[in-house]
């Protein structure tokens, strides 16, 4: 693998990788879709006294769909080869959701995360002019902190009330190990994307978490993104210019 | 473009939720915007009429209040969204700017009273074609953790602008 590694890399940087090109740029991106399923009837957290129940027989304790809940701010390096492009998207990714449950008594989470995110991943256009449209697939590194938290409400955030005035606290990090743990982790990518006039890359991504069961989460969360991004600096903008001239 | 305006700053902490306005705060603000002209000749039937419009611009603005809050922000000018209707024109999503924001208020709930600040310029009223605006703009801490349980350093300032300029 050592040697698979080291010859690949030879050959990127031989003269025979002269036709590729390196862009920069950046990107924004939130999630149109965030989709979230713990399909069991009773959840009983082991650090509260708080039993999750389901509403209605079937429905689990949590099945939600959020949209527009995060945000991902982030760097864009791209290297493209003929119709194929491998792209590294390092981001500041924030996300915050709000989970409501109303058995046995109704109460409200936020569950949140700060994460640097990594997206690994290659392209391919499905023609060859410019502007194509293109195929994602790849990989997602997340390192994240999670936030785990009974929704303080307006009262704590506007008028500055003391937690423990406005309600009960029933504790923090209930949902570790369910639909989250503190260990980085990697995840699926698929997408499509298209190149516009004014150089603006729109992609809708499928993101998908991997190892999963391996890790012991019972939740199934995947998500829709939509990211935009822009190239605004190129290695070919550093290298000899040749012009043609007509008469 | 300078600007000079006169303006309110609503603050947190709140003194209740239910309460509309919280204490108010008044000031001034001056800027100046480095504006970028677009010009092109619309044709209105048979002859062409040059029109002056606004594409973009950078700004920095002051804004001193009473109770010692002050804001000064750098931003970039472009109206978003649009919206015409008789007599009145109405921009969406006009300014976003970074800024250094000191409200005392914010001290009142263990938060440092000088705060890095994201400003974005929301919601902009002008009548006619006149350079006088009703604006409402917010002012968000960076320093904020909305996944927490601390109060959160925003401010809505309101208030009325004019703007000086001249075509050459």
């Amino acid at each position: 693998m050592k040697r698979l590694i080291s010859i690949s890399t030879i050959f990127l940087f031989s003269a025979s990788a002269a036709g590729q090109e390196l862009k920069f740029g950046f990107n924004v991106g939130t999630h149109l879709v965030y989709r979230t399923k713990f399909d069991q009837p009773i959840f009983i957290p082991e650090n509260s006294y708080y039993i999750y129940q389901e509403k209605s027989a079937g429905a689990g304790v949590i099945n939600k769909t959020s949209v527009f809940n995060s945000l991902s701010v982030g760097g864009l390096v791209t290297a493209s080869y003929k119709r194929f492009t491998l792209n590294i998207e390092p981001q500041y990714f924030f996300q915050r959701t709000i989970y409501k449950f109303k058995e046995p008594t109704e109460t409200e989470r936020v569950i949140g995360k700060k994460a640097l995110r990594i997206p690994i991943y290659g392209t391919y256009k499905f023609w060859k002019k410019e502007n194509s449209t293109y195929l994602i697939a790849g990989l997602i590194f997340h390192s994240e902190a999670n936030y785990d938290l009974q929704n303080p409400g307006g009262e704590v955030y506007f008028v500055g009330k003391p937690y423990a005035q406005s309600t009960i606290n029933f504790g923090d990090n209930h949902f570790y190990n369910v639909l989250y743990d503190d260990k980085p982790y990697w995840s699926s990518m698929l997408g499509i994307g298209k190149v516009t006039r004014r150089g603006l890359n729109y992609s809708l991504r499928f993101h998908r978490r991997l190892n999963t069961e391996k890790r012991g989460i019972e939740g199934r969360i995947w998500n829709l993104e939509l990211n935009i991004g822009y190239l605004f600096l190129s290695t070919r903008d550093f290298t000899k210019k040749h012009y043609l001239y007509f008469d | 473009m300078i600007s000079v305006a006169f303006q309110n700053s609503i603050s947190t902490p709140l003194d209740s939720l239910s309460s509309k306005f919280s204490e108010q705060n008044f000031g001034f603000q001056v800027g100046y915007d480095f504006a970028i002209i677009r010009r092109r000749l619309r044709l209105i039937s048979d002859f062409a009429k040059p029109a002056t419009e606004f594409k973009n611009g950078w700004g920095i603005h002051a804004s001193f209040q009473k109770n010692k809050e002050f804001l000064l922000q750098f931003s970039y000018h472009r109206p978003l969204i649009k919206l015409y209707i008789p007599l009145f024109r109405i921009h969406l999503l006009n300014e976003f700017g970074l800024g250094l924001h000191y409200n005392p208020r914010f001290a009142e709930k263990a938060m440092k009273p000088m705060t890095p600040a994201i400003i974005v310029d929301v919601m902009r009223i002008r009548w006619c074609n006149s350079p006088v605006y009703l604006y409402a703009k917010g002012v968000y801490s960076i320093r904020n953790n909305i996944l927490g349980s601390q109060m959160l350093g925003v401010s809505v300032m309101m208030g009325l602008k004019v703007y000086f300029y001249k075509y050459n």
